[in-house]
């Protein structure tokens, strides 16, 4: 049940009969006739309960992005359904508009669609559908909330892949596809082909220019093809990424959480790996492993990542850092380099991951990518009154204790990676391709 | 949101619930308003409340009225004729030689014109408690007393019969004095005066000036000898016309207040309210329910350092404050110019004399040793310790410009380029 300012206005209108008349019962006759025809306009509306209700639309946004989403409503009874339709989605899924006018013959079908712009990863879910149907009248209607389940699975951004072009030219110079290629540690014998300008003479083979030259000829015969070697880094090397979801990842800094700062590392260092032709398994992890996803390969890697990572929240939970190295080897059985995306902050709340690391650095190449906060250097820098200088040597105290920790973290065997939110993935990026160029992988 | 048993047959996944289940929910509290309005409605009806009790008037049995004496009157077959107005009282006088007019004025509202209206009405006139106009009017020569409470006077001191027959009366009200007129009697003196005054009305008559009114209200009129003051007073003639002046009175007050504006004003004011609440319910009906969504923990990080920086204010920490913002100048001095993490000191302190031309004892004392004594202090050594860490920085970068802009002119003699590091080597150069 519900009325419309339509019906206000009539009882409004009220105000003509009774200065007329001048009589109390010219008020409640007037409220009388009112009620009446508003019981008389609602019982003619047509049923919103015998409407039946449909979606349809895409699954799958990223974040950021929006999306279209169609609501199908069949009008089920024998009179014209006129009115208000709601579609109820959860607030973070941004929908829009929040209600629209409806409009359904007897026995027709009409779409209703809504546009959805999320503004938080995870699983978005539609509530409930609204329907207000008018009367003829347009005094009164009738109001029924149905459930039609929906889900919108919001991906995590990836903004750092605009970051993935660059990387993947400095990954082509490696590979030995463009001329300018360095042979060197950690790289293997990829093939021979023709000198060409601008080679590294000494990547030229001897032997296959003679070999080519077919014997050693007169010496008035034309310069031998001169053949040179092209070198290819190492291939199916392994990389594990180990993304720290518990307490200190649900920290906030610059407008992102570190679990989301992770998540893009993560995702623009297993699409860099993956092109550079190594294995890539992620896992994340606090006290229980919350996604896992292993032995995925191309479009399906980043397809299958994303979907894992869209409905994980940091979790309240001290991460048990000692299940770590078995999680590890329960991944890979050969050489791997090990990234851990865990924030670096003081020396307490890291002792766990001390603790852990020379078991996972014995066999491993181990990198810590840590975000930086912005927000210590900014407090540090101000120094404009009393309270100002006090909150600068207390980030100062902040960044030190960091630094400590970092600095535990390397002598462990480790290597650190710091950097600001938006910094931390090409920052994670290119360490890779380094440990690539140099061959430590 | 689960479906309760009570939807059995109805679609599950319709979430509001019918009129008919509403109803249902509502049922109980439904009825108890309906029988709470119809309990107040009764109550109302048959109670009044105490606090709106009306002194002497005829129909009140609250102790303030006069309940008791008016039926007791009508028991021994007097003619009691309640009036609400003085007009009413004045038109149901028929017979003025065998009428007692008994008037009182509990709220003062009668002026001293009306009051005179009353002079010669009946052939007696007994004023209750009378208020200071009605004595001028009626009684020139009487002086209105002073209020007297809880006063037993057991001397009538007149020769008035109910006087006489009474004894002894509760003088609460006000008493009056008549030592200035001639020809009044004045009954039960007190400190303050009569109790009674008896006297001719100016038009003929008897006036009796009660000054104690609790002879003739329910809660005193047992004590003493009230009751039998009140029934002489009062029952002396056949007819009694008992005339309690109210709002109704007042001057002007003849026409009431809702003749002065038309009559739509009041339907128009409660059309004004039901307009309102129907735009209120009109507004308020909401499109479906409100949509609940659990939203993850966000924790601030710069919290420990906002905690730590109070504390150390708090505390008063100003050493181990300067000393933090020290050991951030000193990382990032040796940063600046290049000396790697494991410079000491005394390595930066040599390296920034060179590069500022500052002295190592002042700068050993800005960046070790001076404790500051007060904020103030702790104000101005981070000030300095700024200051010190742009000066170097514009040295490195003027060094730095040089070094870039002399990059292009070729070397002398096959010269070394430079050493990035600034440091001064000690002793002449060779």
């Amino acid at each position: 049940m519900a009325i419309t300012g339509w019906f206000v206005a009539l009882v409004a209108l009220g105000v003509v009969p009774v200065v007329l008349l001048a009589n109390g019962w010219a008020y409640v006759g007037w409220v009388a006739l009112c009620l009446v025809l508003m019981a008389v306009d609602a019982a003619l509306a047509a049923s919103p309960r015998a409407a039946v209700l449909a979606r349809s639309g895409p699954d799958r946004v990223r974040l950021t992005e929006s999306v279209e989403v169609t609501l199908l409503v069949t009008n089920g009874s024998r009179r014209r359904l006129r009115g208000m339709i709601r579609d109820a989605w959860e607030p973070s899924a941004g929908a829009t508009p929040r209600r629209q006018r409806l409009d359904v013959p007897a026995g027709e079908r009409r779409a209703v669609r809504s546009v959805l712009t999320p503004w938080r990863r995870g699983e978005r879910r539609a509530a409930m559908v609204t329907i207000r149907a008018i009367g003829p009248m347009r005094l009164a209607g009738r109001q029924a909330s149905i459930l039609v389940p929906g889900a919108l699975r919001v991906l995590p951004e990836f903004a750092a892949r605009r970051h993935l072009p660059s990387r993947l030219a400095r990954l082509r110079e490696l590979d030995g596809r463009t001329s300018i290629m360095v042979r060197g540690q950690g790289t293997e014998f990829d093939s021979l082909r023709e000198y060409v300008r601008g080679d590294d003479v000494r990547s030229i083979d001897w032997r296959a220019t003679a070999r080519r030259a077919g014997g050693p000829g007169p010496a008035g015969s034309p310069a031998p093809t001169l053949m040179v070697r092209t070198w290819r880094p190492e291939r199916d090397r392994h990389v594990v990424v180990i993304v720290d979801s518990g307490r200190t990842a649900a920290a906030r800094i610059a407008d992102e959480t570190r679990i989301d700062t992770a998540f893009e590392s993560t995702l623009l260092l297993s699409a860099l790996a993956d092109r550079a032709g190594d294995r890539v398994d992620v896992a994340v992890f606090d006290r229980r492993v919350r996604g896992r996803v292993q032995g995925a390969r191309g479009a399906d890697l980043l397809a299958k990542l994303v979907d894992t990572m869209a409905p994980i929240d940091p979790e309240l939970l001290e991460t048990d850092w000692t299940a770590v190295p078995g999680l590890v080897r329960s991944m890979t059985s050969q050489r791997a380099l090990v990234v851990i995306a865990t924030p670096l902050e003081s020396p307490g709340s890291t002792r766990g991951l001390l603790a852990m690391l020379p078991q996972l650095t014995r066999k491993h190449l181990v990198l810590v990518a840590a975000v930086t906060d912005p927000a210590l250097l900014s407090a540090a820098a101000d120094r404009s009154d009393r309270a100002s200088v006090y909150r600068a040597a207390a980030s100062e105290r902040a960044m030190l204790d960091a630094q400590r920790v970092a600095a535990a973290v390397q002598r462990l065997g480790a290597d650190v990676v710091t950097a600001a939110p938006l910094e931390l993935p090409p920052a994670v990026a290119d360490r890779y391709l380094a440990y690539k160029a140099a061959g430590r992988l | 949101m689960t479906i309760t048993g009570a939807a059995v047959g109805a679609d599950p996944t319709i979430v509001t619930p019918t009129a008919r289940r509403t109803l249902r929910r509502w049922l109980f509290w439904i009825v108890v308003a309906v029988l709470l309005i119809a309990f107040a409605a009764v109550y109302g009806l048959t109670s009044r409340v105490a606090g709106e009790a009306n002194s002497f008037l005829d129909d009140e049995p609250a102790p303030v009225g006069s309940q008791a004496l008016v039926e007791v009157l009508r028991d021994e077959g007097v003619d009691v004729i309640a009036a609400e107005t003085l007009d009413e009282a004045l038109a149901s006088i028929d017979d003025p030689a065998g009428t007692t007019l008994v008037a009182a004025d509990p709220q003062a509202v009668l002026s001293a014109e009306q009051w005179e209206r009353l002079d010669g009405a009946a052939a007696s006139l007994v004023v209750v408690q009378p208020p200071a106009l009605a004595v001028g009017a009626l009684a020139p020569t009487v002086a209105p007393g002073v209020e007297t409470v809880d006063d037993v006077r057991d001397d009538a001191g007149c020769s008035l019969p109910a006087a006489q027959r009474a004894g002894s009366i509760t003088a609460d009200g006000v008493s009056l004095d008549a030592s200035a007129a001639t020809g009044a009697a004045s009954c039960f003196e007190g400190s303050g005066g009569a109790a009674l005054v008896t006297l001719e009305q100016p038009s003929g008559g008897d006036l009796h000036l009660l000054g104690a009114g609790s002879v003739v209200q329910n809660g005193l009129i047992g004590r003493e000898g009230n009751a039998a003051l009140a029934l002489g007073l009062a029952g002396e003639h056949p007819t009694v016309i008992w005339y309690v002046a109210g709002t109704a009175d007042i001057v002007g007050g003849q026409t009431p207040l809702s003749e002065l504006y038309p009559g739509w004003v009041n339907p128009l004011a409660w059309l004004a309210l039901t307009v309102g609440l129907a735009a209120a319910l009109w507004r308020g009906r909401r499109l479906g329910p409100v949509v609940i969504e659990n939203l993850p923990v966000v924790v601030r990080t710069t919290e420990t350092m906002e905690g730590r920086a109070r504390l150390y204010a708090r505390e008063g920490s100003r050493l181990r404050a300067l000393d933090a913002l020290r050991v951030g100048t000193l990382r990032r001095l040796a940063e600046g110019l290049a000396l790697g993490s494991a410079a000491g000191v005394d390595d930066i302190i040599a390296a920034v004399a060179g590069i500022t031309g500052r002295t190592p004892g002042e700068l050993r004392a800005l960046l070790l040793d001076r404790e500051p004594r007060d904020d103030g202090e702790l104000v101005r050594l981070s000030d300095a310790l700024t200051e010190l860490e742009r000066l170097v920085q514009r040295r490195v970068a003027l060094v730095d410009d040089a070094r870039d802009a002399g990059s292009s002119i070729p070397r002398r003699r096959g010269a070394r380029p430079a050493d990035p590091d600034p440091t001064p080597e000690p002793g002449p150069t060779p």
